[in-house]
């Protein structure tokens, strides 16, 4: 089978011949007259672990040294090269008007986390952050899930008040934007911009400052990134 | 919009050294959130695609931190089975 990494306008520069990609495979191209398509020859589909994951996006990252590509969700297999190909024929019109979009552009993401021992007020008004004994009666039990649920409410709240600081400190910049509340325990969220190749030096410099002026907050920038989240 | 220029590297603009963690050797360690966040759960999803699975359980759709938990379970299942890698893609549900 194949595994599919990218999608790219026909002429684009083809994989380099020493990449590797998942499970030490080489990456080839598969082209119509329209639009490649990226891929490596694979014996079985790629197994859900860091590596392969690591792997895929390396090659969609190396695509997107020269020109922005469209990255596949992992885990897009073709049964053969005539499959990829109909797949590319039957979304030529998507595929192309998407990577004219997104020409020129990559992701830059933001990981919004709260400083390690820094606690906000909302923080500290959150229900249920007090230790419970085992609800013994179902009157108990209702209460005790009502705190639960508050709990919730409350920790989404503070995530995005967060979410809307940093992005309100950015938003002269008129960029598309995508975030994602509470994506995992111990992250507030993740914010991802689509910004030109030509101002990612200002974008990081804006980062920087604005994570002067967001104390309590912790900011990790990271990019760039094929456009995975503005496809 | 200033054309694209196919072979122009955009990476020598991002890595110049400061205490953002952009892509380099080092922040690839700590970004696995991040990876997951992008390679699992964003992209183009082709018709006809997978859904990747594990131990029959379809887990694309289910969110970030299903798959993060599910992720460590199937490798803990591993460990101690310490067979073949028993992580595995089925036929995509249609949406």
């Amino acid at each position: 089978v194949l595994h599919g990494y990218c999608v790219r306008h026909a002429g684009d520069p083809p994989p380099d011949p020493s990449l590797t990609g998942v499970m030490g495979t080489g990456v080839r191209l598969v082209e119509d007259d329209a639009l490649g398509l990226w891929v490596s020859d694979v014996e079985h589909r790629p197994g859900l672990v860091e590596g392969h994951l690591r792997e895929h996006d390396r090659v969609v990252r190396s695509a997107l040294r020269s020109c922005t590509p469209l990255p596949l969700r992992f885990g897009a297999t073709f049964g053969d090269e005539a499959a990829a190909l109909s797949v590319l024929r039957e979304r030529r019109e998507q595929f192309a008007a998407s990577l004219s979009e997104l020409a020129n552009r990559v992701e830059m993401g933001l990981r919004i986390s709260r400083v390690a021992n820094s606690r906000s007020v909302a923080a500290d008004r959150e229900p249920g952050n007090a230790p419970v004994a085992a609800p013994r009666t179902g009157r108990e039990y209702l209460e005790a899930r009502r705190r639960e649920l508050d709990a919730a409410a409350s920790r989404k709240a503070v995530a995005e008040e967060a979410l809307d600081r940093v992005e309100a400190g950015l938003a002269d910049l008129d960029l598309p934007t995508r975030r994602e509340i509470l994506p995992q325990e111990g992250v507030l969220g993740l914010v991802a911009h689509l910004v030109h190749r030509q101002e990612i030096g200002i974008y990081r410099h804006r980062v920087l400052q604005l994570r002067q002026t967001l104390p309590g907050l912790d900011l990790v920038a990271s990019g760039p990134w094929a456009p995975y989240s503005f496809v | 919009m200033p054309a694209e220029k196919p072979g122009e590297s955009i990476f020598d603009i991002a890595l110049a050294p400061d205490d953002l963690q952009f892509w380099d050797d080092d922040a690839e360690q700590h970004s696995l959130v991040d990876l997951i966040n992008r390679v699992l759960d964003r992209g183009v999803v082709i018709t006809g695609d997978v859904t990747i699975s594990v131990a029959g359980v379809d887990l694309v759709y289910l969110g970030l931190s299903a798959v993060l938990t599910s992720v460590a379970t199937a490798r803990r299942r591993m460990d101690r089975n310490a067979g073949p890698d028993r992580t595995a893609v089925g036929p995509r549900t249609p949406d």
